[in-house]
């Protein structure tokens, strides 16, 4: 209910941003000559002369039509914007996901070191690298990938080649495939999510280690590794899941970097260029389908979390 | 929650202000990183008042593109012959400028907007706080993206769109923070002695905020930096022949595979360090203002 409520406001603003300018398209697409006459008519015809209220009810019938809008770009006139996104968009998901795969299965385990032995030079030393990856932008971790290891030292190629296929599951395929010329972007962009992963864990299992049941567990003489993986990172966990959520525009954000610096025709990628040739609908189609993915992966983290913490499920029967 | 509560019983006798230096000047990295933040500041400022060089004459430039370092050029020029060294300043100028004053513009409105939403409560709060939580969904270079195939760039723009995209956890900060002031009993006992809503969000809840908003602001400085410098690198930054260092960076790129490393590394280096500078001073004021609440 709530994620509906929010698509709702993502679509105003996607609907609101070009319709401050309604008034001078017409201007623009038929040129100077036009006579007034003529501009009233295109206007009509676009409902620009109804009310804000009646172009967004428009806007959205359009949207739960399936039509995100038509491209104004020359060289993709008239092409639907979801025609040109929709083969980008599982690219762009898979390329957020699996670094993020990595980067948990990594930064788990060293969040709790660091925690465990926190204070100590093991916990200083990988809490400046965490910070200055932390503070790293994208694009310069991925072209310090590419200068060392594709330029300086050619191990791995810079480029992505071109993509095929279109389907959902094309796109993990095709990374199987072509894995050399995958190292660099997922392992930069692994690097980029797994600082702040490991920061979170560490706060978060240093919140709990301090807690009674796990002196309780202690005093029933659980060993340490015992009281680690059932007690402390059960709990921990659970406020890991909410971040990992909330963490999603994050990675759309550093997946669109390394789209840019890799050549890989994901969201980003698209959506840059679009933006430089100034093609206003294909760019609010792409912040809006982005922002629907963001929404589905914030729900399918909700469900998570009822696996994750069993007082959820029994509250919800 | 038990042992905070046991804490706050038995009160240090400090003076607020001088236990809060006390507590930033134990942690010492985040002295090193606030002296490098006020190095920064003043050799971008100050800087360029004692080292001149060419920074706006294309024509002069057509004679030095891409100079290895070297004697008149101490790290060298970039593809238009700006001098690099002078180039970092005049950038860095424009990073910092663009990156305070978003920051500014996005406490303000968040700040407004989450006192505003935890003080009302009710219905007012929970539709406000959607908004919020809506425009969280929005990957934030999208948004940028959206708003720049709009308007024609500009500095204040890049200052308004950063800004009014940074606000959101300002926003929900405040908004806690408020909500939690709303019902205190100083709050209470002004309001029975006839204080309006403005004086009592003026006098009390607003001077109870400014901690976790000092905190919050520091953050997002560096977030509107590099948010900025991600612009630049996109070719979406300050257009020439002003500069900015996500700018510099994205020519500089365009020519590290002809191994002409000073045009990246020094941008680099002096921008990634103020970042994590930025995120540590912000981490130990957290920290000193925390340490504040519970001595209080």
């Amino acid at each position: 209910m709530q994620s509906v409520a929010v698509l709702f406001v993502v679509s105003f603003i996607t609907f609101i941003i070009p319709a401050m300018f309604h008034g001078t398209v017409a201007r623009v697409v038929l040129g100077p000559r036009a006579t007034k006459a003529d501009i009233l008519e295109f206007n009509h015809a676009h409902f620009f002369d109804r009310s804000i209220f009646y172009q967004y009810y428009r806007y959205v019938n359009d949207l739960l039509h399936g039509d995100f809008g038509h491209s104004v770009l020359r060289k993709t006139m008239n092409k639907p914007a979801w025609e040109i996104l929709s083969p980008a968009l599982p690219r762009t998901i898979w390329l957020a996901i699996v670094p993020l795969v990595i980067a948990l299965l990594i930064a788990i385990p060293l969040g709790v070191t660091q925690a465990w032995r926190r204070n100590k030079a093991f916990d200083y030393i990988t809490t400046f690298i965490s910070f200055v990856l932390y503070s790293t932008p994208a694009y310069l971790m991925s072209i310090l990938a590419v200068t060392v290891f594709a330029i300086n030292f050619a191990i791995f190629p810079g480029l992505i080649p071109y993509p095929t296929g279109t389907g959902f599951f094309d796109p993990p395929i095709f990374m199987l495939k072509n894995w050399t010329a995958f190292v660099l972007p997922i392992g930069s962009m692994t690097l980029l999510s797994l600082a702040g992963v490991a920061r979170f864990t560490r706060g978060a299992v240093l919140d709990s280690i301090v807690q009674d049941y796990v002196r309780t567990a202690r005093a029933k003489g659980a060993s340490n590794w015992r009281v680690l993986s059932h007690h402390v990172l059960r709990n921990a966990l659970i406020p890991l899941v909410t971040i990992l959520g909330l963490s999603l525009p994050g990675l759309f954000t550093g997946a669109l970097i390394t789209e840019q610096v890799f050549n890989y025709p994901g969201m980003g990628f698209i959506t840059v260029s679009h933006t430089l040739g100034r093609d206003i609908p294909v760019v609010m189609a792409a912040t809006l389908i982005i922002a629907i993915a963001t929404v589905i992966g914030n729900l399918i983290a909700d469900l998570a979390l009822v696996v994750v913490d069993p007082r959820i499920r029994i509250a919800s029967k | 929650m038990l042992t905070k509560l046991r804490k706050r019983k038995e009160p240090k006798l400090l003076k607020a202000q001088n236990s809060a230096w006390r507590i930033f000047r134990q942690n010492k990295a985040a002295v090193v990183a606030l002296t490098y933040i006020i190095a920064v500041v003043l050799f971008c400022y100050v800087g360029p008042h004692f080292y001149h060089s060419n920074q706006t004459d294309a024509f002069e430039g057509l004679f030095s593109t891409n100079l290895p370092p070297q004697a008149g050029f101490p790290l060298g020029t970039d593809d238009q012959g700006f001098d690099i060294l002078g180039r970092i300043m005049y950038g860095g100028q424009t990073s910092l400028e663009v990156g305070l004053l978003a920051a500014l513009v996005a406490m303000t409105w968040g700040a407004l907007y989450g006192l505003v939403s935890g003080y009302r409560g009710g219905a007012i709060d929970a539709v406000l706080m959607r908004i919020v939580d809506a425009l969280l969904a929005i990957p934030g270079l999208f948004l940028l993206l959206a708003l720049m195939a709009v308007f024609n760039r500009s500095e204040l723009l890049l200052v308004l769109v950063l800004g009014g995209t940074g606000w959101y956890g300002v926003a929900r900060l405040t908004r806690s923070e408020a909500l939690a002031l709303r019902n205190r009993e100083y709050v209470s006992a002004v309001r029975s002695m006839g204080g309006s809503n403005t004086r009592i969000i003026r006098r009390h809840v607003l001077p109870n905020s400014v901690s976790t908003l000092i905190t919050v602001t520091t953050f997002t400085v560096g977030d509107s930096i590099l948010a900025l410098s991600a612009l630049g690198f996109l070719q979406l930054g300050v257009p020439l022949p002003k500069t900015d260092w996500g700018t510099m960076l994205n020519t500089g790129v365009q020519s590290i595979q002809l191994n002409q490393w000073w045009q990246v590394y020094p941008v680099a280096g002096i921008f990634l360090f103020l970042v994590v500078s930025f995120n540590y001073v912000g981490d130990a004021l957290r920290d000193v203002f925390e340490v504040r609440l519970r001595t209080q």
